[in-house]
């Protein structure tokens, strides 16, 4: 196959993998499942690639109490999808990996692959995005970490630099009463590449949402963070026309494009439905939590 | 008729194992020594002209053995039907993906980094995106050569034709259309068009082409009808047939596409030029390109009815996109066009069919060459003009349905017409007939609909025998199914469509061996369906034989006899009947040495349950009498062949769909076909439902997603991954039923089914989103996209009206709908 052949460097343990990265500019291997279409299709030509596989701290999939989640650089996107802790706590999370591609694919790509690669369509990006996530890189000199806003910085670009990798993901552990939701829209029910998504994730007291975050993919050359809508729906008691509203404000804050796959006007259109769906769907969510109680 | 058959036994196919285990031999698994690895260079351009081609570093490269253009080869056009494809582009490109050069080195690396060697400078010419743009006179002539080419039987038909890019057209009708339509008292005229989809198989094209010292030229290919290509080759290459062999394992999905000439004739200068074997394998992006898909068409539908909603005319235009090309299909205008009409009885009727050269992908042949794109037409109007008329499509197709006896639209006289009964079954079995209430919707708004009862049909007839199959969970949502997230509107839609059993030659060799076993030697290929376990069971039939006794010799067009393809739902009928008389032939010279033994007649032998008798009290199986002959007197070779060239009956189909329609985001969700078949006599019920269920799900892509979308001629899908075929998860519940009785011209009356179950799902799903939602696409795919806008306009209407702002209704024998008034001149 053509551009297939190259030298597989694969370090047991995280330093060893920075020395080889110190030493030459490669490409890291986790899944794969973006990396080898990129070198199959011609995009990349690499004379060696850095596989993580032979360190096994990187499969770590840790929960702490009060701390919160760790997603470790060789997790998939199917141990995610179906950690009971993922579901009860992060469920935006493991709907998001649920819906990856296909069962091959989300038995071998990985979160932090998801990320690294920052296509503004990959699932678990806007997930992340409303739960909160930080990015912890491992370089030379030692840890860095950063919020998923400051990683994203274009399509197929983050903050990461040459000589670095993801460690992890961490995941704050949610304020009580959160609730959160992931919605998919696409052309297709598996093998989907979505048309848009929506990520909204809060926490009910008292009757008023609060701690609201919300998250929008394929609208933008990012995976989108969209601060004001959330602060619109910020300590009140939501109604489905406020949720139409807040639908509207993403909407003009999202940037689609024009592609294959969709136009820009029915994405911001979709924009507006699924964040209002998002809303309707954790008001559900409340509303069987207050039943079960 | 066995008991075994009579029972609908499920046949076990022996190559499923071998399949399981990869140890079933395909075209890519054929290997020879020293062969080199082919590749081509595509033009990038719709349409150019090729100024200069320079190979010379190409050549340089270490590892090639040869690079070939146009101007290193012959002058040769190959093609089914007409003989239109250059082997390498010739002085211009006609699409975006024609090949231009061609080169052969020791690897794939090799042949690709030679590729990038070779610089090509073209200077581009207008394209030609659009087929009707393209049929108007003073538009550029494509094919200005085509008086040249090989089985140009158009120039003969209409003079002057071949200064336009009409590569075919047709003209035939019942009765006298223009009286038809000044008696209607409401015409009504939809224009519909459809998209190119590509078939979906898995297994890429595969050649690989030695040409001998001997003169001698072997393939191996997945072609699916073997001695159709070696016949091309021969006349393309200068042979005779003789020297041409074509060998072939099982194919790995075909849906239509792997009946043309693909890669063979630059695999075979290839190899000429490098004296070695050459071998090609068309990657995802390359068979998405620049294969042959389906043909676009647009089709225009007029129809004049009487008040009471008899038909009484209709007049159908249908132009198919050839493309670049039309050498892949057996003849430019695809069968698909006679069913332009439907399956209803209308005394006055004409077609116009047009094929038309576009500098876009050549298109070829499809499961059912153009009934998914006229049924979609016929279907979505015949619910259209149901409507105008104020009656519920069922009865509107039960009022016009084709009886036995009447001719068809296009003036075919058929033999055990099955439609109502076809149509009746679908309508019983689902919840159409289920749901008295179907008019009950609001925002409908149409007279005569609201709370009509829906007549129970009538039971089907005793002498019919219904086969159920049920696959999926079988469960629906309620109707209007809410939940917070959504509203989802439910609807149901029908279709009614027909298509004739196959035609076409086969021979076919039935050999008994000395311990009583048989093998058929036959040239079908198996693409995937079964045909070599359905040819075994009717020799099995025959002989008497138990189906494990019975073994499949085919392989290559040098030892099997003569079959002209597995396509065109032909090969139970044709090559089973070829398979059956030489069965018979074997049978009797069996017999003839059983008598021998025995010392009886023929008359007074019986031959049952395996063993034959005579009234003396001798018996002997079939082993017994082949062991007990002599050696010079136990080869038996018995010897079939047939050919059918006219069809006496047809095929009808009825499917009922039902959807839900997401009216906020516009996206479809099919939940369940009920898909009816008017199957003859089902020889492998469980085979028969795979064709059905396969056929639902590949219609259902056409219907809503699948799409080879060019801007100005540039293809924009180049990748499986944006091409968008169902996946299981959006598959529907397939309830089909094998309707039974109605005798067609296979073995023990079979009829067919390899492509008559795929043409109806796309309008039966077109007229269930009307029903769901008050939106009619005219143009597939109907992507969320395009429902979410109808949806959005038909609100702006509705609050339009609501005002009172509304223009008057149009009028009898005035025109549609604002959409469907979309009308062309031609
Ligand atoms: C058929 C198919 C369907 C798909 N469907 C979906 C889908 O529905 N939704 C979706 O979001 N995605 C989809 N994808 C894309 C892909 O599967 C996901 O993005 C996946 O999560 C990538 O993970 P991976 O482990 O395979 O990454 P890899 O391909 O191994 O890596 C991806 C990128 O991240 C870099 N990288 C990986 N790990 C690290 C690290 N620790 N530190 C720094 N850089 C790193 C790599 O160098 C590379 O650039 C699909 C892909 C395919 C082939």
């Amino acid at each position: 196959m053509t551009g297939m052949r190259f030298k597989l460097l694969e370090p047991s343990t995280i330093d060893e993998a920075l020395d080889f990265l110190a030493a030459a500019d490669v490409p890291i291997l986790a899944g794969g499942t973006d990396l080898l279409l990129k070198i199959k299709r011609g995009l990349i030509w690499p004379e060696a690639i850095l596989s993580l596989h032979r360190i096994p701290s990187l499969y770590c999939l840790s929960y702490e109490e009060g701390t919160g989640l760790s997603i470790g650089a060789l997790v998939t996107h199917v141990r995610v999808a179906q950690s009971p802790i993922v579901k009860e706590k992060f469920p935006a999370l493991a709907q998001a990996c649920a819906l990856v591609g296909s069962p091959q694919i989300r038995n071998l790509g990985t979160v932090v692959g998801n990320l690294a690669n920052a296509s503004p369509a990959a699932d678990s990006a806007s997930a992340l995005l409303a739960l909160g996530a930080q990015v912890i890189v491992r370089n030379s000199s030692g840890v860095r970490q950063m919020s998923l806003p400051d990683f994203f910085l274009g399509p197929g670009k983050t903050s990461i630099r040459h000589g670095e990798i993801i460690e992890a993901i961490t995941v704050p552990e949610p304020l009580a009463g959160t609730a959160s939701v992931y919605l998919k829209l696409g052309r297709r029910q598996a093998l989907e590449i979505s048309i848009c998504a929506a990520a909204l994730s809060a926490r009910r007291v008292q009757g008023h949402w609060q701690d609201v975050k919300l998250a929008l993919g394929a609208v933008a050359p990012t995976p989108l963070l969209l601060p004001e809508t959330a602060s619109y729906l910020e300590g009140k008691e939501w109604t489905s026309e406020m949720l139409e509203q807040a639908g509207r404000s993403a909407a003009a804050l999202s940037r689609p494009l024009d592609d294959q796959r969709a136009s820009a006007e029915y994405r911001r259109e979709m924009a507006e439905v699924l964040v209002k769906r998002c809303g309707l769907a954790l008001i559900e969510s409340a509303a069987g939590r207050n039943a079960h109680e | 008729m066995s008991a075994e058959m009579r029972n609908g036994a499920t046949l076990i196919r022996r190559e499923t194992w071998e399949k399981v285990t990869g140890e079933a031999v395909f075209a890519a698994d054929f290997e020879l020594p020293q062969h080199l690895e082919g590749k081509v260079l595509r033009s990038p351009y719709p349409h150019a002209r090729i100024v200069r081609i320079d190979t010379v570093k190409a050549r340089q490269l270490r590892g090639v053995h040869a690079v070939i253009t146009a101007d290193d080869i012959p002058n040769v056009r190959f093609g089914n039907g007409v003989a239109d494809q250059p082997v390498l582009a010739r002085g211009r490109v006609l699409f975006a993906g024609e090949k231009v050069a061609a080169v052969a080195a020791v690897d794939e690396d090799t042949a690709l980094e030679a590729l990038s060697l070779i610089t090509v400078e073209y200077e581009e010419l207008p394209v030609l995106a659009d087929p009707l743009a393209a049929m108007r006179e003073g538009a550029q002539v494509l094919h200005p050569e085509r008086r040249n080419y090989r089985h140009n039987r158009v120039l003969e038909k209409i003079p002057g034709l071949e200064m336009m890019n009409i590569g075919d057209h047709a003209r035939y009708g019942i009765g006298d259309v223009e009286e038809g339509m000044a008696e209607a008292n409401i015409i009504l005229e939809h224009t519909f068009r459809t998209q190119t989809v590509h078939q979906g198989y898995l297994e890429p094209h595969f050649t690989l082409v030695q040409t001998g010292r001997d003169k001698g030229v072997r393939v191996w290919t997945n072609n699916k009808a073997p001695f159709q290509l070696r016949g091309e080759l021969a006349k393309v290459l200068g042979l005779p047939v003789t020297d041409i062999e074509v060998n072939y394992g099982f194919i790995g999905g075909d849906f239509g596409g792997k009946g043309a000439v693909m890669d063979e004739p630059v695999c075979y200068y290839l190899s000429k030029a490098s004296g070695r074997p050459v071998q090609m394998v068309m990657t995802a992006r390359e068979e998405l390109l620049a294969a042959n898909p389906r043909h676009a068409t647009v089709i225009t539908l007029k129809s004049g009815l009487k008040h009471d909603g008899r038909l009484l005319a209709r007049q159908a235009t249908v132009v198919f996109e050839s493309g670049a090309y039309a050498g892949a299909n057996s003849h430019p205008l695809v069968g698909g066009l006679r069913r332009a009409l439907g399956a209803y009885r209308i005394p006055h009727t004409l077609i116009d069919g047009y094929a038309v050269y576009t500098n876009s992908v050549p298109a070829g042949h499809c499961r059912a060459p153009g009934d998914p794109q006229v049924f979609f037409a016929v279907e979505s109007h015949t619910d259209l003009l149901a409507e105008a008329v104020g009656l519920d499509p069922y009865e509107f197709r039960r009022l016009n349905v084709l009886r036995p006896g009447e001719l068809s639209p296009s003036g075919l006289k058929w033999a055990g017409i099955n439609a109502l009964e076809t149509l009746d079954l679908a309508v019983e079995r689902s919840e159409w007939g289920r749901t008295k209430n179907r008019g009950e919707k609001e925002e409908k708004g149409q007279k005569g609909q609201k709370g009509q009862e829906t007549t129970v049909p009538p039971a089907i007839s005793s002498d019919h025998r219904e086969i159920e199959y049920i696959s999926g969970k079988n469960k629906l949502p309620e109707a209007n199914w809410k939940t917070s997230l959504g509203t989802y509107q439910y609807g149901i839609g029908m279709a009614l469509t027909e298509r004739a059993t196959g035609l076409g030659g086969s021979a076919a060799v039935v050999a008994i061996h000395t311990d009583g076993s048989a093998t058929v030697i036959s040239g079908a290929t198996d693409p995937g369906t079964g045909s070599q376990t359905i040819l075994r069971h009717i020799a099995a039939q025959e002989l008497g034989l138990p189906l494990a006794k019975i073994s499949f010799r085919g392989g290559n067009t040098g030892m099997a006899p003569y079959d002209n393809g597995s396509g065109s739902s032909r090969v139970t009928h044709v090559t089973g009947q070829a398979v059956r008389l030489a069965a018979q032939d074997a049978l009797n010279q069996v017999r003839e040495l059983a008598c021998a033994q025995f010392g009886c007649t023929q008359g007074e032998l019986s031959y049952d349950h395996g063993l034959f008798k005579s009234p003396q009290g001798n018996s002997g199986t079939m082993a017994q009498i082949m062991a007990g002959s002599g050696r010079s007197k136990n080869i038996i070779l018995g010897r079939g062949g047939y050919a059918a060239e006219k069809g006496e009956s047809t095929c009808f189909s009825a499917q009922v769909a039902e959807v839900l329609v997401d009216t906020d985001t516009g996206q479809v969700r099919v939940l369940r076909v009920t898909a009816v078949n008017d199957i003859g006599q089902a020889l492998n019920p469980a085979a028969v439902q795979a064709q059905v269920e396969g056929a639902v799900v590949q219609g259902m892509g056409f219907a809503l997603n699948e799409e080879l979308p060019r801007v100005n001629g540039r293809p924009q899908v180049q990748s499986l991954a944006d091409y968008k075929m169902a996946t299981a998860p959006d598959a529907p519940s397939v309830n089909s039923y094998l309707l039974e009785g109605s005798p067609g011209p296979g073995p023990f009356g079979s009829k067919a089914i390899g492509e008559q179950g795929i043409a109806a799902t796309a309008p039966a799903i077109a007229n269930a989103i009307y029903h769901a939602a008050g939106v009619r696409i005219f143009d597939l795919p109907i992507t969320a996209e395009k429902v979410k806008k109808a949806l959005d306009e038909k609100r702006t209407r509705k609050v339009g009206r609501e005002r009172g702002e509304e223009k008057g209704q149009a009028g009898e024998k005035g025109q549609a709908g604002e959409k469907a008034g979309d009308r062309h001149e031609i």
